[in-house]
Protein backbone atom coordinates (compact mmCIF):
# COMPACT_ATOMS: atom_id res chain seq x y z
CA UNK A 1 0.00 0.00 0.00
CA UNK A 2 1.33 3.47 -1.07
CA UNK A 3 0.57 6.60 -1.85
CA UNK A 4 -3.51 8.39 -0.96
CA UNK A 5 -4.47 4.90 0.07
CA UNK A 6 -2.14 4.80 2.89
CA UNK A 7 -2.44 8.10 3.81
CA UNK A 8 -5.87 7.28 5.06
CA UNK A 9 -5.44 4.30 6.48
CA UNK A 10 -2.62 5.89 8.66
CA UNK A 11 -4.84 8.77 9.52
CA UNK A 12 -7.49 6.35 10.60
CA UNK A 13 -5.44 4.15 12.39
CA UNK A 14 -3.86 6.90 14.58
CA UNK A 15 -6.91 8.80 15.11
CA UNK A 16 -8.52 5.56 16.72
CA UNK A 17 -5.30 4.42 18.84
CA UNK A 18 -6.01 8.30 20.57
CA UNK A 19 -9.47 6.59 21.68
CA UNK A 20 -11.66 8.32 18.95
CA UNK A 21 -15.14 7.28 18.22
CA UNK A 22 -16.38 6.38 14.72
CA UNK A 23 -17.26 9.73 14.70
CA UNK A 24 -14.74 11.72 15.50
CA UNK A 25 -12.34 10.02 13.94
CA UNK A 26 -13.88 10.14 10.53
CA UNK A 27 -14.24 14.24 11.78
CA UNK A 28 -10.31 14.13 12.45
CA UNK A 29 -9.37 12.27 9.20
CA UNK A 30 -11.11 14.67 7.14
CA UNK A 31 -9.19 17.28 8.02
CA UNK A 32 -5.99 15.00 8.92
CA UNK A 33 -3.74 16.82 6.14
CA UNK A 34 -5.11 20.21 6.39
CA UNK A 35 -4.18 23.23 8.64
CA UNK A 36 -0.54 23.87 9.74
CA UNK A 37 -0.12 23.02 13.18
CA UNK A 38 3.16 22.44 14.99
CA UNK A 39 4.77 19.72 15.61
CA UNK A 40 3.88 18.44 19.59
CA UNK A 41 7.29 17.48 20.30
CA UNK A 42 8.25 15.87 23.57
CA UNK A 43 10.99 17.60 24.42
CA UNK A 44 9.24 20.94 23.86
CA UNK A 45 6.54 19.87 25.76
CA UNK A 46 8.99 19.18 28.28
CA UNK A 47 11.20 22.19 27.93
CA UNK A 48 7.89 24.32 28.52
CA UNK A 49 6.97 22.97 31.66
CA UNK A 50 10.18 24.62 33.06
CA UNK A 51 8.49 28.06 31.50
CA UNK A 52 8.61 30.74 34.00
CA UNK A 53 5.47 31.76 35.93
CA UNK A 54 3.20 34.18 34.95
CA UNK A 55 3.57 36.68 38.23
CA UNK A 56 7.36 36.90 37.10
CA UNK A 57 6.73 37.06 33.24
CA UNK A 58 4.16 39.93 33.86
CA UNK A 59 6.57 41.77 36.52
CA UNK A 60 9.67 41.59 34.19
CA UNK A 61 10.25 45.27 32.78
CA UNK A 62 12.89 44.20 30.15
CA UNK A 63 11.76 40.44 28.90
CA UNK A 64 10.45 42.15 26.28
CA UNK A 65 13.15 44.11 24.65
CA UNK A 66 15.69 40.83 25.78
CA UNK A 67 13.27 38.21 24.33
CA UNK A 68 13.37 40.85 20.77
CA UNK A 69 17.66 40.94 21.17
CA UNK A 70 17.92 37.29 21.50
CA UNK A 71 15.28 36.11 19.07
CA UNK A 72 17.39 38.46 16.23
CA UNK A 73 20.25 36.48 17.17
CA UNK A 74 18.17 33.00 17.27
CA UNK A 75 16.38 33.72 13.69
CA UNK A 76 19.98 34.73 12.14
CA UNK A 77 21.88 31.88 13.51
CA UNK A 78 19.95 29.13 11.75
CA UNK A 79 22.37 27.31 9.87
CA UNK A 80 20.15 26.12 7.09
CA UNK A 81 18.73 29.42 6.34
CA UNK A 82 20.06 32.62 5.02
CA UNK A 83 18.75 36.36 5.65
CA UNK A 84 20.19 39.48 5.69
CA UNK A 85 21.78 41.16 8.86
CA UNK A 86 18.29 42.06 11.09
CA UNK A 87 20.57 44.14 13.05
CA UNK A 88 19.52 47.68 11.57
CA UNK A 89 15.80 46.53 11.26
CA UNK A 90 13.62 47.98 14.64
CA UNK A 91 12.51 44.86 16.16
CA UNK A 92 8.70 45.04 17.51
CA UNK A 93 7.03 42.68 19.52
CA UNK A 94 3.90 41.04 17.84
CA UNK A 95 1.25 38.77 18.53
CA UNK A 96 2.36 36.06 15.81
CA UNK A 97 2.75 37.36 11.99
CA UNK A 98 -1.08 37.97 12.17
CA UNK A 99 -0.39 41.61 14.36
CA UNK A 100 1.92 42.51 11.98
CA UNK A 101 -0.54 41.92 8.59
CA UNK A 102 -2.90 44.27 10.45
CA UNK A 103 -0.39 46.74 11.31
CA UNK A 104 0.58 46.46 7.47
CA UNK A 105 -3.12 47.08 6.37
CA UNK A 106 -3.58 49.72 7.95
CA UNK A 107 -0.23 51.10 7.53
CA UNK A 108 -0.64 51.21 3.70
CA UNK A 109 -4.85 51.81 4.21
CA UNK A 110 -5.07 54.08 0.76
CA UNK A 111 -3.15 50.85 -1.57
CA UNK A 112 -4.82 48.63 -2.74
CA UNK A 113 -3.82 45.24 -0.82
CA UNK A 114 -2.48 42.37 -3.63
CA UNK A 115 -1.17 38.68 -2.67
CA UNK A 116 -0.31 35.90 -4.56
CA UNK A 117 -2.78 33.30 -5.49
CA UNK A 118 -2.02 30.83 -2.60
CA UNK A 119 -1.14 33.37 -0.11
CA UNK A 120 -3.13 33.09 3.84
CA UNK A 121 -6.53 33.09 3.58
CA UNK A 122 -6.42 35.29 6.54
CA UNK A 123 -5.63 38.27 4.28
CA UNK A 124 -8.91 36.89 2.18
CA UNK A 125 -11.14 37.65 5.13
CA UNK A 126 -9.82 40.49 6.16
CA UNK A 127 -9.93 42.07 3.32
CA UNK A 128 -13.25 41.30 1.73
CA UNK A 129 -14.82 41.57 5.71
CA UNK A 130 -13.58 44.93 6.01
CA UNK A 131 -14.14 46.16 2.30
CA UNK A 132 -10.85 46.97 1.26
CA UNK A 133 -9.66 47.19 -2.15
CA UNK A 134 -7.65 44.30 -3.03
CA UNK A 135 -6.33 41.26 -5.23
CA UNK A 136 -5.03 38.07 -6.74
CA UNK A 137 -1.72 38.71 -8.67
CA UNK A 138 -0.56 35.55 -10.33
CA UNK A 139 2.92 37.27 -11.78
CA UNK A 140 4.66 40.12 -11.16
CA UNK A 141 3.23 41.84 -14.25
CA UNK A 142 0.31 42.19 -12.48
CA UNK A 143 1.37 44.78 -9.61
CA UNK A 144 0.66 48.18 -10.08
CA UNK A 145 2.58 51.55 -8.32
CA UNK A 146 -0.72 51.96 -6.40
CA UNK A 147 -0.30 48.79 -4.58
CA UNK A 148 1.12 47.24 -1.25
CA UNK A 149 2.03 43.33 -1.56
CA UNK A 150 2.16 40.69 1.11
CA UNK A 151 3.96 37.80 0.07
CA UNK A 152 5.09 34.65 2.25
CA UNK A 153 8.55 33.87 2.26
CA UNK A 154 8.65 30.23 2.20
CA UNK A 155 5.74 30.61 0.05
CA UNK A 156 1.81 29.60 2.55
CA UNK A 157 0.31 27.48 -0.45
CA UNK A 158 3.81 25.11 -0.61
CA UNK A 159 5.83 25.35 2.12
CA UNK A 160 8.87 26.45 -0.73
CA UNK A 161 10.40 29.67 -2.01
CA UNK A 162 7.86 31.49 -3.77
CA UNK A 163 8.36 31.33 -7.63
CA UNK A 164 10.22 34.38 -8.92
CA UNK A 165 11.17 36.37 -5.41
CA UNK A 166 13.44 38.19 -6.83
CA UNK A 167 11.93 39.41 -9.61
CA UNK A 168 8.89 40.53 -7.73
CA UNK A 169 11.18 42.12 -5.09
CA UNK A 170 12.71 44.12 -8.47
CA UNK A 171 9.87 44.77 -10.11
CA UNK A 172 8.60 46.34 -6.13
CA UNK A 173 11.50 48.63 -6.09
CA UNK A 174 10.93 50.00 -9.51
CA UNK A 175 7.37 50.25 -8.44
CA UNK A 176 7.53 51.55 -5.37
CA UNK A 177 5.29 48.63 -4.02
CA UNK A 178 5.80 48.33 -0.26
CA UNK A 179 6.38 44.45 0.89
CA UNK A 180 5.66 42.67 4.39
CA UNK A 181 7.35 39.67 4.10
CA UNK A 182 5.71 36.72 6.40
CA UNK A 183 8.35 34.37 7.74
CA UNK A 184 5.70 32.51 9.51
CA UNK A 185 7.48 29.03 8.24
CA UNK A 186 10.93 30.16 8.03
CA UNK A 187 12.12 28.07 11.05
CA UNK A 188 10.71 25.24 9.97
CA UNK A 189 12.39 24.89 6.22
CA UNK A 190 15.80 24.63 4.94
CA UNK A 191 17.31 26.57 2.18
CA UNK A 192 15.37 29.58 2.83
CA UNK A 193 17.00 33.00 1.33
CA UNK A 194 16.08 36.67 1.92
CA UNK A 195 17.46 39.70 0.46
CA UNK A 196 16.75 42.29 2.59
CA UNK A 197 18.71 45.32 0.61
CA UNK A 198 15.59 45.31 -2.14
CA UNK A 199 13.89 48.66 -0.34
CA UNK A 200 10.59 47.76 -1.33
CA UNK A 201 10.68 45.76 1.68
CA UNK A 202 9.05 47.64 4.69
CA UNK A 203 8.55 44.55 7.20
CA UNK A 204 9.10 41.31 7.65
CA UNK A 205 7.63 38.99 10.23
CA UNK A 206 8.09 36.03 11.95
CA UNK A 207 6.28 33.46 14.49
CA UNK A 208 7.23 30.47 16.66
CA UNK A 209 3.89 29.15 16.28
CA UNK A 210 4.58 26.58 13.57
CA UNK A 211 7.23 25.63 14.96
CA UNK A 212 6.81 24.79 18.61
CA UNK A 213 3.56 24.19 20.13
CA UNK A 214 2.73 27.68 21.70
CA UNK A 215 0.38 28.81 18.67
CA UNK A 216 -1.94 30.33 21.31
CA UNK A 217 0.82 32.41 23.07
CA UNK A 218 0.90 34.28 19.76
CA UNK A 219 4.98 34.75 20.03
CA UNK A 220 6.13 36.62 16.94
CA UNK A 221 8.58 39.44 16.50
CA UNK A 222 8.15 42.56 13.42
CA UNK A 223 11.10 44.11 12.05
CA UNK A 224 10.56 46.85 9.99
CA UNK A 225 12.68 50.35 8.66
CA UNK A 226 14.02 52.71 10.84
CA UNK A 227 11.32 55.47 9.90
CA UNK A 228 8.30 53.09 10.00
CA UNK A 229 6.09 54.34 12.49
CA UNK A 230 2.71 52.82 13.65
CA UNK A 231 0.61 51.94 16.81
CA UNK A 232 2.69 48.41 16.65
CA UNK A 233 5.52 49.88 16.93
CA UNK A 234 4.47 52.65 19.97
CA UNK A 235 3.60 49.57 21.96
CA UNK A 236 6.98 48.50 21.50
CA UNK A 237 8.31 51.91 22.41
CA UNK A 238 6.61 52.48 25.29
CA UNK A 239 6.93 48.98 26.80
CA UNK A 240 2.88 47.72 26.64
CA UNK A 241 3.35 44.61 25.02
CA UNK A 242 2.27 41.31 26.00
CA UNK A 243 5.22 39.89 28.57
CA UNK A 244 3.57 36.25 29.12
CA UNK A 245 3.83 35.47 25.52
CA UNK A 246 7.49 37.37 25.45
CA UNK A 247 8.50 35.16 28.28
CA UNK A 248 7.51 31.98 26.83
CA UNK A 249 9.25 33.20 23.59
CA UNK A 250 12.50 33.86 25.06
CA UNK A 251 12.18 30.36 27.18
CA UNK A 252 11.43 28.59 24.49
CA UNK A 253 14.25 29.72 22.09
CA UNK A 254 16.71 29.64 24.43
CA UNK A 255 16.12 25.97 25.02
CA UNK A 256 16.16 25.07 21.05
CA UNK A 257 18.05 26.57 18.15
CA UNK A 258 15.70 27.74 15.54
CA UNK A 259 17.06 25.12 13.46
CA UNK A 260 16.10 22.37 15.74
CA UNK A 261 12.72 21.45 14.48
CA UNK A 262 14.24 20.92 10.96
CA UNK A 263 16.94 19.03 11.78
CA UNK A 264 15.19 16.56 14.00
CA UNK A 265 12.53 15.61 11.49
CA UNK A 266 13.55 15.94 8.18
CA UNK A 267 14.96 12.43 7.49
CA UNK A 268 11.40 11.42 8.72
CA UNK A 269 9.75 13.80 6.65
CA UNK A 270 11.55 12.47 3.49
CA UNK A 271 10.85 8.84 4.19
CA UNK A 272 6.91 10.13 4.36
CA UNK A 273 6.71 12.15 1.59
CA UNK A 274 8.48 8.94 -0.19
CA UNK A 275 6.03 6.67 1.04
CA UNK A 276 3.03 8.73 0.47
CA UNK A 277 4.16 9.70 -2.98
CA UNK A 278 4.21 13.44 -1.88
CA UNK A 279 6.95 16.41 -3.55
CA UNK A 280 9.03 17.52 -0.77
CA UNK A 281 9.19 20.65 -0.31
CA UNK A 282 11.71 23.40 1.54
CA UNK A 283 9.39 23.31 4.87
CA UNK A 284 9.58 20.15 7.00
CA UNK A 285 5.69 20.57 7.79
CA UNK A 286 4.41 20.36 3.73
CA UNK A 287 4.54 18.38 1.12
CA UNK A 288 2.81 19.47 -2.38
CA UNK A 289 0.29 16.59 -3.33
CA UNK A 290 -0.81 16.03 -6.67
CA UNK A 291 -4.76 16.64 -7.98
CA UNK A 292 -5.80 12.36 -6.01
CA UNK A 293 -4.87 14.66 -2.68
CA UNK A 294 -7.91 17.62 -3.03
CA UNK A 295 -9.82 15.91 -0.73
CA UNK A 296 -7.06 17.10 1.77
CA UNK A 297 -5.16 20.21 1.30
CA UNK A 298 -6.11 23.47 2.45
CA UNK A 299 -10.02 22.65 1.34
CA UNK A 300 -11.30 22.54 5.24
CA UNK A 301 -9.73 25.25 5.91
CA UNK A 302 -11.73 27.33 3.88
CA UNK A 303 -15.22 26.01 5.01
CA UNK A 304 -13.58 27.29 8.70
CA UNK A 305 -13.27 30.59 7.72
CA UNK A 306 -16.27 30.56 5.33
CA UNK A 307 -14.67 31.46 2.49
CA UNK A 308 -16.77 30.32 -0.91
CA UNK A 309 -13.76 29.73 -3.10
CA UNK A 310 -13.05 26.87 -5.68
CA UNK A 311 -10.40 25.22 -3.56
CA UNK A 312 -8.85 23.35 -6.57
CA UNK A 313 -7.13 27.01 -7.42
CA UNK A 314 -4.82 26.21 -4.65
CA UNK A 315 -2.03 23.76 -4.48
CA UNK A 316 -2.84 20.60 -2.36
CA UNK A 317 -0.96 21.60 0.67
CA UNK A 318 -0.22 18.71 2.83
CA UNK A 319 0.13 18.93 6.29
CA UNK A 320 2.20 15.96 7.59
CA UNK A 321 2.36 17.25 11.37
CA UNK A 322 -0.06 14.62 12.74
CA UNK A 323 1.86 11.51 11.07
CA UNK A 324 5.78 13.52 12.47
CA UNK A 325 3.85 12.99 15.87
CA UNK A 326 2.94 9.10 15.53
CA UNK A 327 6.02 7.89 13.84
CA UNK A 328 6.04 5.00 15.95
CA UNK A 329 2.67 3.93 14.92
CA UNK A 330 3.49 5.12 11.35
CA UNK A 331 6.51 2.86 11.62
CA UNK A 332 4.39 0.12 12.44
CA UNK A 333 2.23 0.16 10.48
CA UNK A 334 3.85 1.05 7.36
CA UNK A 335 5.90 -1.98 7.90
CA UNK A 336 2.33 -4.50 8.00
CA UNK B 1 -25.25 -11.34 21.90
CA UNK B 2 -27.24 -9.76 24.73
CA UNK B 3 -30.91 -8.04 23.40
CA UNK B 4 -33.21 -5.74 25.63
CA UNK B 5 -36.50 -5.06 24.41
CA UNK B 6 -38.43 -2.56 26.15
CA UNK B 7 -42.22 -1.36 26.02
CA UNK B 8 -44.13 1.77 26.73
CA UNK B 9 -47.97 2.61 27.03
CA UNK B 10 -48.96 -0.61 27.82
CA UNK B 11 -52.78 -0.86 27.94
CA UNK B 12 -54.67 -4.28 28.97
CA UNK B 13 -58.17 -5.37 27.59
CA UNK B 14 -61.61 -5.02 28.68
CA UNK B 15 -61.21 -7.38 30.94
CA UNK B 16 -57.70 -6.61 32.95
CA UNK B 17 -56.13 -8.86 30.20
CA UNK B 18 -51.98 -8.64 29.43
CA UNK B 19 -50.98 -8.19 26.19
CA UNK B 20 -49.11 -11.68 25.33
CA UNK B 21 -46.35 -11.42 23.20
CA UNK B 22 -44.04 -13.79 21.29
CA UNK B 23 -40.55 -12.96 20.70
CA UNK B 24 -38.71 -14.88 18.02
CA UNK B 25 -34.93 -14.21 16.31
CA UNK B 26 -34.45 -15.88 13.39
CA UNK B 27 -37.14 -18.20 14.18
CA UNK B 28 -36.11 -19.61 17.15
CA UNK B 29 -38.82 -18.67 19.93
CA UNK B 30 -36.69 -16.35 22.61
CA UNK B 31 -39.85 -15.07 24.97
CA UNK B 32 -43.45 -16.06 25.29
CA UNK B 33 -45.81 -14.55 27.84
CA UNK B 34 -47.65 -11.53 29.34
CA UNK B 35 -45.53 -8.71 28.48
CA UNK B 36 -43.35 -6.64 30.76
CA UNK B 37 -41.91 -2.91 30.04
CA UNK B 38 -38.33 -4.56 29.86
CA UNK B 39 -37.66 -8.29 27.99
CA UNK B 40 -33.81 -9.40 27.93
CA UNK B 41 -32.81 -12.42 26.15
CA UNK B 42 -29.68 -13.78 24.85
CA UNK B 43 -28.79 -14.94 21.28
CA UNK B 44 -25.84 -17.47 20.15
CA UNK B 45 -24.07 -14.96 17.78
CA UNK B 46 -20.32 -15.17 17.64
CA UNK B 47 -19.98 -11.57 18.81
CA UNK B 48 -21.29 -7.75 17.07
CA UNK B 49 -18.14 -7.51 14.92
CA UNK B 50 -19.34 -9.55 12.12
CA UNK B 51 -21.45 -9.31 9.76
CA UNK B 52 -24.60 -10.51 9.82
CA UNK B 53 -28.11 -10.48 9.76
CA UNK B 54 -31.07 -11.68 11.50
CA UNK B 55 -34.54 -11.40 11.76
CA UNK B 56 -36.27 -10.34 14.87
CA UNK B 57 -39.94 -10.52 15.33
CA UNK B 58 -42.47 -9.73 17.99
CA UNK B 59 -46.12 -10.92 17.41
CA UNK B 60 -49.41 -9.74 19.52
CA UNK B 61 -51.06 -12.89 20.17
CA UNK B 62 -54.01 -12.41 22.22
CA UNK B 63 -55.92 -9.26 20.96
CA UNK B 64 -59.28 -9.79 19.96
CA UNK B 65 -62.42 -7.26 18.67
CA UNK B 66 -63.69 -6.89 22.21
CA UNK B 67 -60.30 -5.69 23.52
CA UNK B 68 -61.65 -2.41 21.51
CA UNK B 69 -64.03 -0.73 23.65
CA UNK B 70 -66.00 2.43 21.71
CA UNK B 71 -68.38 4.91 23.19
CA UNK B 72 -71.66 4.39 22.21
CA UNK B 73 -72.66 7.68 22.09
CA UNK B 74 -69.18 9.61 20.00
CA UNK B 75 -68.01 6.28 18.66
CA UNK B 76 -64.74 7.13 19.98
CA UNK B 77 -62.22 4.88 21.08
CA UNK B 78 -62.47 4.37 24.35
CA UNK B 79 -60.42 1.60 25.82
CA UNK B 80 -57.88 -0.77 23.93
CA UNK B 81 -55.24 -3.01 24.11
CA UNK B 82 -52.16 -1.63 23.21
CA UNK B 83 -48.96 -1.01 23.63
CA UNK B 84 -45.57 0.61 21.92
CA UNK B 85 -42.06 -0.42 21.63
CA UNK B 86 -39.40 1.65 22.89
CA UNK B 87 -36.32 0.57 22.11
CA UNK B 88 -34.32 -2.95 21.32
CA UNK B 89 -30.81 -2.75 22.82
CA UNK B 90 -27.75 -5.11 21.27
CA UNK B 91 -24.70 -5.69 23.87
CA UNK B 92 -26.11 -2.23 25.56
CA UNK B 93 -26.31 -0.61 22.19
CA UNK B 94 -29.84 1.16 21.28
CA UNK B 95 -30.54 0.66 18.03
CA UNK B 96 -32.94 4.19 18.75
CA UNK B 97 -33.44 5.61 14.62
CA UNK B 98 -32.79 1.85 13.07
CA UNK B 99 -36.09 0.47 14.71
CA UNK B 100 -38.10 2.45 11.98
CA UNK B 101 -36.26 0.03 9.70
CA UNK B 102 -38.81 -2.15 10.92
CA UNK B 103 -42.50 -2.67 9.91
CA UNK B 104 -45.79 -4.10 11.73
CA UNK B 105 -47.45 -6.53 9.55
CA UNK B 106 -51.11 -7.06 10.93
CA UNK B 107 -52.98 -10.42 10.39
CA UNK B 108 -54.88 -9.04 7.96
CA UNK B 109 -52.03 -8.44 5.91
CA UNK B 110 -51.70 -4.71 5.89
CA UNK B 111 -47.75 -3.72 6.27
CA UNK B 112 -47.14 -0.45 8.27
CA UNK B 113 -43.46 0.92 7.55
CA UNK B 114 -41.66 2.19 10.38
CA UNK B 115 -44.50 1.40 12.89
CA UNK B 116 -43.63 0.83 17.00
CA UNK B 117 -47.50 0.87 17.76
CA UNK B 118 -48.72 -2.51 18.59
CA UNK B 119 -53.00 -1.96 17.81
CA UNK B 120 -54.18 -4.38 15.94
CA UNK B 121 -53.34 -8.18 16.04
CA UNK B 122 -50.12 -8.86 13.78
CA UNK B 123 -45.83 -8.54 14.69
CA UNK B 124 -43.72 -6.35 14.39
CA UNK B 125 -40.29 -7.42 12.26
CA UNK B 126 -37.81 -6.16 11.82
CA UNK B 127 -34.25 -6.97 9.68
CA UNK B 128 -31.64 -6.80 12.31
CA UNK B 129 -28.29 -5.98 10.51
CA UNK B 130 -24.94 -6.49 12.27
CA UNK B 131 -22.87 -4.56 12.84
CA UNK B 132 -24.81 -1.73 14.08
CA UNK B 133 -22.45 1.30 12.74
CA UNK B 134 -22.28 -0.48 9.14
CA UNK B 135 -26.61 -0.37 9.65
CA UNK B 136 -26.85 3.29 10.62
CA UNK B 137 -24.39 4.53 7.72
CA UNK B 138 -26.08 2.48 5.19
CA UNK B 139 -29.42 3.50 6.45
CA UNK B 140 -28.40 6.93 6.90
CA UNK B 141 -27.26 7.46 3.49
CA UNK B 142 -30.31 5.57 1.76
CA UNK B 143 -33.07 8.28 3.77
CA UNK B 144 -30.42 11.53 3.41
CA UNK B 145 -28.66 10.56 0.27
CA UNK B 146 -25.71 12.66 1.92
CA UNK B 147 -22.97 10.01 2.57
CA UNK B 148 -21.63 8.88 -0.48
CA UNK B 149 -18.44 8.04 1.04
CA UNK B 150 -19.92 5.82 4.20
CA UNK B 151 -19.09 2.37 2.69
CA UNK B 152 -15.22 3.93 1.71
CA UNK B 153 -15.00 5.04 5.37
CA UNK B 154 -16.65 2.12 7.25
CA UNK B 155 -14.35 -0.43 5.67
CA UNK B 156 -10.96 2.13 6.56
CA UNK B 157 -12.24 2.27 9.80
CA UNK B 158 -12.57 -1.73 10.19
CA UNK B 159 -9.28 -2.16 8.92
CA UNK B 160 -7.42 0.25 11.55
CA UNK B 161 -9.14 -1.43 14.50
CA UNK B 162 -8.02 -4.99 12.55
CA UNK B 163 -4.66 -2.99 12.85
CA UNK B 164 -4.56 -1.87 16.26
CA UNK B 165 -5.98 -5.03 17.70
CA UNK B 166 -2.86 -6.78 16.57
CA UNK B 167 -0.82 -3.69 17.47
Amino acid sequence: MSGLDLARHLAWAISLDQGLDFAQARDQVRDFYSGSRAIQDAEVQAHLLQAPTMTDAVADGTVVDDFLEKFTAWIMAHPHNSISDLGDWQADFSQGTTQAFDSFYLYFWQRRMVFFHGEYFYHVLSMMQTGRSWAWIHDPGDLDKNDALIISVPFCDTGSAPPDLDIVLDRCDQLGVPVLVDCAYWPISQGSMLDLDHECIQAVTFSLSKTFPCGHARIGVRYTRSNYKDGQHLHQRIGYNNRLSAALGRHIITGFPADFITTKYRETYHLLCARLGLTAGQSVLFADGDSTWCEYGRRSILQVYGLDLDPTLWRNRICLTRLLENMQLVLHLTQE
Amino acid sequence: MKIQITFRDINPGHDGRSPLIEVTWNNKKMFHDKIDMTIPFEVMEQDDCHQFEALLEIRFLNKTPRDTVVSEETGDIIGDMNFTLQDICINGESLSELLWDGEYVADDGTVYPGCLFFGPPGRYRCKIQMPLLRWRLERNHRINNNDPDWQRDYELYQQACAILARK
